[in-house]
């Protein structure tokens, strides 16, 4: 079993290229990554706007 | 060294450890700084104190006997072989002290030794600073030194001969793999941390009767996150250090020089640095939305997220570093609020979550993405598995960390010699130093008004 298309460093150094595990699947990792980053900012909106609420509806208890 | 080329590349490398020991310095400021925001007000010149004379202690600790030991211990010894003869790690060798070299040494080891001994020193520092921030508030001085000694000197170089050496007996046996410490330095700080806090107990107050927590909040919130910024740069020169600069990685006829992992194999200052950032943004994604926000618990998850990813992170592609950074920040959060729960367990800054367990999986999550990848260029050894760094993250959180952690602080505690006394807990520790200022200041004002009188 091998995640990487690296099975020794014996040979030819100077040939080896990309060294990362799973090569191949750039695409994907580019749109799970993507999708977390876009997805992080509507997660993170709708967390402050939470927040705000519960700070203003506070406010309004105290009056 | 009359050649040229190898003049180029010893004085290269002996300036590069250099630059790396001067940025690994942020890394103690950092330590400092948050150590002393994350503790109550009453206490920071104590806290300041002793995460500060860890520093003298452990520098002449290494000095006497851990550089030795890394050098002499890969073999365990026992394990693959004796103890490996290593004469210029002695303290009375010439070579630990200004040396040219002379006729017998042409890979002028003579300029390496020293900066090289700086740059594992500096990674003693950093254990040992861990273990620091961890028992704040309650530990004594004089016994937290003697357990920083014994993990920034003895322990952590032991499991640094074992797997975080060329040869060492996990690389050859377990096909051990970290290549930026998450369990050579982190997790095996956390598993130490964790077993002092047991026989050391909580602070006073930090339960109440039904067994929630009380949050101890940092006296300066602000400062505890500055501090965690400038850890953050320390670590670049961390990372730079745990890497050989230049070497010849070519086996057999022929030559190609590139920078290396500390076990010769190659990588690259680019993966590197792509890696190290995108682990801290997974990190820091990660922690601020399971926090919600929290400053300290932000940068916290920032630092954890890079640990996790740091034992591949010669090897990741960048967006495996993120995932990596997100799901070791998220673990370590969530683990650090279940054991203090679950265990009463009082940790003050989370440095057995951030580094103990965010180390321990760091390592394990290497044993997947990197299966089958070869631990050194020689082939004989083992190749990385998720067995060989399973029984890797055993060995550093507990073997060598948990376990002599608990022994000797248990031992102190039987002597009396662990904790503080609950009057001057209760007090504060700097109470003595306050007394001290506001008589001062008494005696100038009076000084002042004696002077206004005869003016």
């Amino acid at each position: 079993m091998t995640t990487g298309n690296i099975e020794n460093w014996a040979g030819e150094i100077a040939q080896i290229g990309a060294i990362y595990p799973f090569l191949g699947s750039e695409v994907m990792l580019f749109a799970i990554g993507a999708i977390l980053w876009f997805g992080w900012f509507i997660v993170q909106g709708r967390m402050e706007e939470r927040e705000y609420q519960e700070e203003l509806n506070r406010a309004d208890d105290k009056r | 060294m009359e050649q040229e080329t190898t003049a180029i590349t010893v004085l290269f490398t002996e300036f590069y450890y250099w630059v790396m020991i001067v940025l690994m310095f942020l890394i103690k400021v950092g330590f400092c700084v948050y150590e002393v925001a994350a503790s109550r007000y009453k206490n920071r010149l104590h806290t300041l104190m002793q995460v500060t004379m860890h520093i003298p202690l452990v520098t002449l600790g290494f000095f006497f006997v851990g550089w030795w030991i890394y050098w002499a211990f890969p073999n365990g010894p026992g394990i693959t072989g004796g103890l490996v003869s290593a004469p210029h790690a002695v303290p009375w060798s010439e070579f630990m002290g200004p040396h040219l070299g002379g006729a017998d040494d042409p890979a002028g080891w003579a300029r390496l030794n020293g900066v090289f001994w700086g740059a594992f020193l500096l990674f003693s520092w950093t254990v040992a600073a861990i273990v620091s921030t961890a028992t704040i508030e309650r530990i004594r001085s004089n016994a937290f030194w003697i357990l920083a000694v014994l993990i920034g000197c003895v322990l952590w170089v032991i499991d640094a001969a074992w797997g975080w050496h060329p040869d060492g007996w996990m690389v050859q046996k377990l096909g051990y793999h970290d290549a930026y410490a998450s369990g050579v330095i982190h997790a095996i700080a956390g598993g130490f941390s964790l077993g002092v806090l047991i026989p050391l107990g909580q602070r006073i107050g930090r339960f109440r009767a039904d067994g929630t927590a009380r949050e101890f909040m940092p006296h300066d919130p602000w400062l505890a996150t500055i501090g965690l910024f400038i850890i953050f740069t320390g670590f670049w020169g961390f990372y730079a250090a745990c890497n050989i600069p230049m070497w010849d990685v070519q086996s057999g006829d022929g030559v190609f020089f590139s920078a290396t992992n500390i076990y010769l194999g190659p990588t690259t200052l680019s993966a590197i640095t792509f890696n190290f950032l995108m682990s801290l943004s997974g990190g820091f994604l990660a922690g601020y939305l399971v926090s919600k926000g929290d400053p300290f618990w932000t940068y916290s998850c920032a630092l954890a997220g890079v640990i996790s990813a740091s034992a591949g992170n010669d090897l990741y592609h960048p967006i495996q570093a993120m995932l990596i950074g997100v799901a070791g920040a998220t673990i370590a959060y969530k683990a650090h609020y279940w054991v203090e729960n679950r265990f009463k367990l009082d940790d003050g800054v989370g440095a057995v979550a951030v580094h103990g367990y965010a180390g321990c999986f760091g390592v394990i999550i290497a044993g997947f993405v990197l299966w089958g990848y070869p631990a050194s260029p020689n082939p004989d050894y083992a190749t990385i598995s998720p067995l060989g760094q399973t029984a890797g993250a055993v060995i550093m959180f507990f073997v060598l960390g948990f376990l002599p952690g608990y022994i000797v602080a248990n031992i102190l505690k039987k002597f009396d010699l662990l904790r503080i006394p609950e009057a001057i807990e209760l007090k504060g520790l700097d109470v003595g130093q306050e007394i001290a200022a506001e008589a001062a200041a008494k005696e100038i004002e009076e000084a002042e008004k004696t002077h206004n009188s005869a003016t």
